[in-house]
């Protein structure tokens, strides 16, 4: 048995799939650490020559002393504001709207996933049909719904837009979740004369807790990427988020190293989330909405 | 209390809620889709039957965009699931460092759609800019850049970037499929000197069958849905050698304004996304009630 080729071999497939991995990443922040003269250079670099801090710097508002003198005092850049302002209103959105998801989800994914009842295939495929809404479908009876209530270009509105699509989905992945816990606890602790609602609280959900974790991951994620419902309701306004606004400076032509910075400052979040939670992520498994459908 | 009635009692709200936020919009829509526009003198809405769907279906933009969006789903759902394969294969060794490659891998999929469409429009740039112009040079392949954006590749580009974002996703799935065929199976078939694709093929391909056809469901669903990548990388062109059904949608309704026409035009883009999925839905069915 040629083991030690075996490893080499292994040790060779981890490396290609580190690289396809890391490498548009690595790239944006490559691109980040130069300036354009080094950049437009034939050929570019493929490490930063003499890395350079300068359009996080100036994103960030943070001007260094020869920034100041040399622009007279107003540092500022359309970048900086942008996404600043995206950066805070995405988490504003993201982090409520996760949570109140989660709470709403929890009690409908036990429901799904261990009760018994009449029309409980019919309302699963339900919450998986409105799954497959193209948002660019619905998104203007929405604009339109929004305006008679003065809810565009507030994050209130794009809350109530991103519960609606959140809930149906993590209650669908808890649903799954529950459905692979013993059934046996529960039934212990309602004989000795828990209530319904104490059984899902004091000996369901801390057994549910990691999926319930996942669960919150996926909520916030999805909020916090999200893109066609923020670009029609939020762009241009107050309440733009984190994509649009990307999104507007990418069109408009943004110098390559800013919009690579603004890229990667974008992202910093959602990769120390990734690897925060990581454990909890891998959970995701367990769903397996068919299953639980078909069953 | 019984199930039936404590189960109603909580799930009513949700689907009240759900109902509202989505039935609500679609009513509107489909109100929307059996109107004509006029602009002139003002913004005004008479009912025109059937006019903007036989409109749309008469549109070559339309037919264009139904390919675009069947090819772009079929080449995402491919791709995701062979390079998800491949990494939940290398994932399911034991090998120094696979906590920090398991960790790595979700990087792409806790990326938005569109900050992957930024980051791989810088990969496919037409100078050496892009990473993979400036690899190819620097090993010198080529002497002058590439052009990716061209009407033969733009859609490629975006299949290959989506993949990306996807292909974690695919992974988790499969991973979780992996761990559970029993090692014992391997071992026989080692002993009975079965090689490693024969192994592959005989083992481990029937028995994530079913993880498969799931993850499947659910990137066919995601992939003909979509529009971010699209928008970001391409914006549909060159020309429209890259507009999916979605981006139409987008181009009529946000661009030109025509909401009639748009709102029929996301009828049939629901009816293509849900007739998809179904298909997919009713082949897990079939094969799982036979196996």
């Amino acid at each position: 048995m040629p083991s030690h080729r075996n490893q080499v071999f292994l040790y060779i497939l981890v490396i290609v799939v580190a690289v396809w991995t890391v490498a548009p990443i690595y790239w944006a922040l490559n691109l980040s650490l130069q300036f354009e003269k080094t950049i437009f250079a034939t050929p570019t670099n493929l490490v930063p020559p003499a890395p350079t801090d300068y359009w996080y710097r100036l994103i960030l508002g943070i001007p260094t002393r020869e920034q100041i003198i040399m622009s007279g005092g107003s540092v500022g850049s359309m970048t900086a504001e942008h996404v600043g302002r995206g950066l805070k209103n995405s988490l504003f959105v993201a982090l409520p709207t996760s949570l109140v998801a989660v709470a709403i989800s929890v009690v409908s994914g036990y429901v799904f996933g261990r009760l018994k009842f009449k029309f409980k295939k019919g309302f699963m495929f339900m919450l998986l049909a409105s799954q497959t809404l193209p948002p660019v479908a619905i998104i203007l009876p929405y604009f339109v719904m929004f305006l008679g209530l003065g809810l565009v270009g507030t994050l209130h509105g794009l809350m109530i837009v991103y519960l609606s699509s959140i809930v149906p989905l993590v209650t669908w992945i808890l649903s799954g979740f529950f459905a692979g816990l013993p059934l046996d606890v529960e039934r212990a602790a309602r004989l000795d004369g828990c209530g319904r609602l104490g059984v899902l609280f004091r000996v369901v959900l801390p057994m549910a807790a990691p999926g319930i974790i996942a669960g919150w991951v996926f909520a916030f994620l999805t909020a916090y990427n999200e893109f066609m419902y923020s670009w029609v309701l939020t762009a241009g306004t107050s309440a733009e988020t984190l994509s649009p606004a990307l999104t507007g400076l990418f069109f408009q032509d943004t110098t390559v190293p800013e919009m690579s910075a603004a890229v990667v400052l974008s992202l910093l979040p959602v990769i120390a989330f990734a690897i925060v939670l990581q454990r909890y992520i891998i959970e995701l498994r367990i769903v397996d909405p068919v299953t639980t459908i078909v069953d | 209390m019984k199930d039936q009635t404590f189960a109603m009692l909580l799930v009513v709200p949700l689907l009240a809620l759900t109902l509202v936020l989505t039935i609500y919009p679609l009513l509107f829509s489909m109100w929307l889709s059996f109107q004509e526009q006029v602009w002139y003198p003002e913004l005004q809405y008479t009912f025109a039957g059937l006019t903007q769907f036989s409109r749309a279906l008469m549109d070559p933009l339309f037919r264009k965009g139904t390919i675009v969006t069947l090819r772009f789903t079929a080449e995402t759902v491919a791709l995701s699931v062979l390079i998800g394969m491949g990494i939940a294969l290398v994932l399911n060794q034991a090998f120094k460092g696979r906590g920090i490659l398991r960790a790595l891998i979700l990087l792409p999929w806790a990326t938005s759609e569109f900050a992957t469409g930024i980051l791989w429009s810088y990969i496919f740039k037409g100078s050496t800019v892009g990473l993979l112009n400036a690899i190819l040079y620097v090993m010198g392949i080529i002497q002058k850049p590439i052009t990716w954006i061209t009407p033969g590749f733009a859609l490629e580009t975006a299949s290959i970037a989506f993949a990306w974002h996807m292909a974690p996703l695919a992974a988790i799935f499969l991973l979780a499929g992996l761990q559970f065929i029993p090692t014992e199976l391997y071992r026989q078939a080692r002993m009975d000197g079965a090689d490693v694709f024969r192994r592959f093929w005989h083992i481990t391909l029937p028995g994530l069958r079913h993880s498969l056809l799931i993850i499947t469901v659910l990137l066919t669903a995601y992939a003909a849905k979509t529009i971010d990548i699209i928008i970001v990388m391409t914006g549909g062109g060159p020309g429209f050698e890259s507009s999916t059904l979605t981006n139409l949608v987008y181009l009529r309704t946000f661009k030109e304004l025509n909401f009639a026409q748009g709102a029929a035009l996301s009828w049939y883009v629901i009816a293509l996304v849900l007739v998809l999925t179904i298909s997919v839905f009713w082949l897990i069915t079939k094969s799982r009630r036979r196996g």
